[in-house]
């Protein structure tokens, strides 16, 4: 007996590691030409929100704006208090994301890129943000496969606007690529829990600035054709004209843009624009 | 005082599942190929049954079960019971279990096929769909050598450092897909290893684990009134590679006095023993892990512009020590328990949240009870830091009289108050037409932890329940059950009530009601209790011997769900609900 107890315990700790993993700490390096997408779920009665929002802004300055934000109000979390809020920021096309990406019941949780580095109960793409800075950094250590550049046009008085996407292929591709727009909307100002908040109602901030707020798809949510087998330095683009909703304020809107794969469904470039320049 | 950094639909003791299943239910292609094809486990069982029958067609025996749910989603915006896949465009969603053991002498094998379609047990608030060989297992036992591969349920003295179980109704099925071997030294000891991965639905774990146990028993002389069951047990965690990869990449963003030291293994021990003498029973149990990375989402962290936020890696040592003692007499049984968490969040994936992925199993320090209204707030363990203790008295005053009183005292290590419950039941049989079972509980629950409610104040609850079973001749039978929570906080009052007839040997029907006291000036703070609502439910049930098959109307309100004091968040529900269930 004593001599199998032994024995076990001499195996355990002989097996023990003496030196733990050198890791590197350090800020993003930014030198890689690969935008990150990240789309956010939120809604105002989500308390730890307006924290993940904050590390958002961070990791926006922190990579140099080549992280660009959505922030889509849906799910559970996202139901307006009628009594406090001005605003419903839940849309079908937000919905609609919620169920394509995954969304559960976890917020605040964003997907990197739709790259599923981890995953939901039911297997989404989405993850919390004690992981939003790694999955960053992994996603920007490589170059991007693809450039995307977005030139908006906008007509105040129809509220007109004009949408041109120009991609270009930095390696060859065997599938088809598809392009996505969405509209956003910063600067809003409305009623929101967060847990930081003290006084004067704790945990409840009246005049809480919503910021990337997901407004509308002007493309299909899947992603609509943008180009087939795209070789290395192949061009292409893709226009649209939308009609601005006389509920937003043009001047605080945001065009997102971004190349999406057809077989991984995962995203290969982004790009941002103003509505009004 | 430690605040949870996540809103959650389920609570803090559920996740995600670990990184091997994507948003369609199919398995990532990092993880393919790891299984064995459903037909062919299926065909593999059924011929080595064969060959075994053919040659004595008597040698063993068949058993097994079904177990099928299925729920129709009916929109109910007023309560909360929309907004979801369930109710917008799937309608109905189904789970089955289909278990087939087979036994022969000192070998046994089983299988299990599950299925989810449009299931939301996985995530109350999603849809998910998946089918397959479940669970299968070979089992023999060559005299003192006892082995079993496949997927396999077992733990480690209380399941402190390693449990392995299921829990249908919370998805939680962390079987170890892989081999454990077990050798009796002699009568009284006994030596196990065991070494695998942690399944998850269809797939399992890139780490793997392993681990053992050493158990013994010790008595005195023929007639000694003492016992000792002493054990130690370890389980080792190595990581794979792209789990490394993936903390690295994350720990990587910290600031250096965030940092962590990761290593490949992680370790955890524990030492066990049960005491018994005459009466009195003793339990402890001490566990410690070390060089586990672990997240924490109360941590702050600070970034590299100066920003401080919320949840990180972590990597401090973990410790549990756990008592029970028990007395047990003709009249009267006494147990009082103790409980000291610090650190101890042990999962097969450091990203994993809650409850997936979970390696180990902590006991709970609160009463699990099963009355509506007594189990409306539920004290979920907590794995972080906890500190706590329970007593359980139960009384017989004669045969008709029986009392209960149970008391729960939960800290955490800063000494905050979690959770405090009074609980007394008095059961009385005055003949055998009659029983009757009533009492009065006292809660005082910390809503900003356990649920995220931040800035509430506690819920401080007292709830008069009662439970009356008239029978009025052999076959026929009434029960009726009462309750009522007074609070002022939270969605304030409820009131419960449920009447069930029984015409034995085969039906139930039953149909219950709650409904909200909110005072107006709750309701003024939570405007969703305006719209007073009646959660309504009427159903039947019908037994034919090992058949049972129940169907319900049902309107739930949106609550925790515990069992074992492992709890999870439930949705609203409005709908329907078949549920079957066949032994065979």
């Amino acid at each position: 007996m004593r001599n199998i107890l032994f024995i076990l315990l001499t195996v355990s700790f002989l097996a023990c590691e003496k030196d733990p993993i050198k890791i590197v700490y350090g800020p993003p390096s930014n030198t890689s030409d690969q935008k990150v997408l990240m789309e956010e779920f939120t809604g105002f009665n989500c308390t730890f929100c307006p924290q993940g929002s904050d590390d958002i802004t961070s990791l926006i300055s922190l990579n140099q704006g080549n992280v660009i934000a959505v922030s889509i109000h849906s799910g559970f979390f996202a139901m307006p208090n009628p009594q406090k809020n001005k605003y419903d920021f839940r849309t079908v096309d937000g919905d609609a994301l919620y169920t394509l990406l995954g969304a559960g019941g976890f917020y605040p949780a964003a997907a990197i890129n739709r790259t599923g580095f981890s995953t939901t109960p039911e297997g989404g793409l989405v993850n919390n943000q004690t992981s939003w800075a790694g999955d960053i950094n992994t996603l920007r250590e490589n170059p991007a496969a693809a450039g995307l550049s977005i030139e908006t046009s906008y007509i105040s008085v129809t509220r007109e606007l004009k949408i041109k996407l120009t991609g270009i292929a930095k390696a060859d591709f065997n599938e088809k690529l598809l392009a996505n727009i969405m509209i956003t909307e910063s600067g809003i100002v409305d009623w929101q829990k967060d847990a930081r908040v003290e006084t004067p109602v704790k945990g409840e901030n009246a005049s809480y600035i919503h910021n990337h707020v997901f407004r509308d798809a002007v493309t299909q949510i899947a992603g609509d054709d943008f180009v087939t087998n795209p070789s290395k330095g192949q061009t292409f683009t893709k226009e649209y004209t939308y009609t601005l909703s006389g509920a937003w304020v043009a001047e605080n809107c945001e065009v997102i843009g971004f190349i999406t794969s057809s077989s991984s469904g995962k995203v290969i470039q982004v790009n941002e624009a103003k509505v009004v320049h | 005082m430690k605040i949870n950094y996540q809103c959650s639909l389920f609570n803090y003791n559920l996740s995600k599942l670990p990184r091997n299943i994507n948003f369609r239910g199919e398995i990532k292609k990092t993880m393919t190929n790891k299984m064995m094809p459903g037909n062919l486990l299926l065909f593999l069982f059924i011929f080595i049954i064969s060959s075994v029958c053919a040659q004595d067609p008597l040698a063993g025996r068949f058993s097994g079960s079904l177990q099928a749910n299925g729920n129709f989603f009916i929109k109910d915006s007023l309560i909360g019971a929309y907004k979801t896949p369930q109710y917008e465009s799937k309608k109905f969603g189904s789970e089955l279990w289909l278990n087939l053991n087979y036994n022969a002498k000192d070998f046994d094998m089983g299988l299990r096929f599950d299925m989810f379609n449009n299931s939301n047990i996985v995530n109350p608030n999603g849809s998910f769909t998946g089918q397959g060989i479940g669970v299968w297992w070979i089992h023999k036992k060559v005299n003192a050598f006892d082995f079993r591969v496949g997927y396999i349920y077992d733990q480690i003295g209380s399941g402190i450092i390693y449990r392995a179980y299921e829990d249908r109704p919370l998805a939680i099925d962390n079987a170890l897909y892989g081999a454990r071997m077990s050798y009796d030294i002699n009568q009284d000891w006994k030596v196990k290893v065991f070494a695998g991965k942690v399944k998850t639905f269809f797939a399992y774990s890139g780490p793997t684990i392993k681990g053992g146990s050493i158990t013994g028993f010790i008595t005195g002389k023929e007639g000694s009134t003492w016992s000792l069951a002493p054990g130690v047990g370890f389980v080792n965690q190595t990581f794979d590679d792209e789990t490394i990869q993936q903390i690295t990449a994350n720990v990587s963003t910290y600031t250096p006095s965030d940092g962590i030291n990761l290593y490949h293994n992680t370790y955890a021990g524990s030492a066990f023993n049960t005491l018994t003498y005459k009466n009195l029973s003793l339990y402890i149990e001490g566990a410690y892990k070390y060089h586990d990375v672990y997240r924490d989402a109360t941590a702050p962290l600070t970034l590299w512009d100066g920003t401080v936020t919320a949840g990180k890696f972590r990597d401090d040592p973990g410790t549990v020590f756990f008592g029970s003692l028990t007395y047990a007499a003709d009249k009267i049984g006494i147990t009082l328990e103790g409980k000291r968490t610090e650190n101890f969040r042990y999962r097969i994936d450091p990203f994993a949240e809650g409850n997936f992925g979970a390696i180990n199993y902590i006991p709970p320090m609160a009463r699990q009870n099963t009355y509506r209204l007594t189990a409306f707030y539920s004290a979920v363990t907590q794995e972080l830091s906890e500190q706590a203790f329970q007593m359980d008295v139960t009384y017989s005053l004669n045969k008709k009289v029986g009392l209960l009183v149970n008391g729960s005292y939960i800290n955490d290590l800063e000494g905050n108050l979690l959770y405090r419950e009074i609980y007394t039941e008095a059961q009385i049989k005055p003949n055998t037409s009659w029983n009757i079972i009533g009492g009065l509980q006292l809660q005082n629950y910390n809503i900003d932890v356990y649920l995220s409610h931040k800035g509430e104040p506690n819920v401080k609850t007292i709830v008069p329940y009662a439970d009356v079973l008239y029978k009025m001749n052999k076959t026929k039978s009434i029960r009726l059950e009462a309750q009522y929570m007074s609070t002022k906080q939270d969605r304030g009052s409820w009131v419960y009530a449920l009447v069930e007839v029984g015409v034995a040997p085969h039906w139930i029907f039953t149909v219950s009601d709650m409904y909200n006291l909110a005072s107006d000036e709750i309701k003024r703070l939570k405007p969703e209790l305006k719209n007073k609502t009646h959660y309504f439910t009427a159903g039947l049930v019908y037994n034919a011997g090992t058949n049972r098959f129940s169907l319900n109307y049902v309107k739930q309100v949106d609550g925790i769900v515990c069992s074992g004091g492992v709890c999870r968040y439930e949705p609203a529900f409005s709908g329907v609900r078949l549920n079957m269930l066949s032994n065979f």
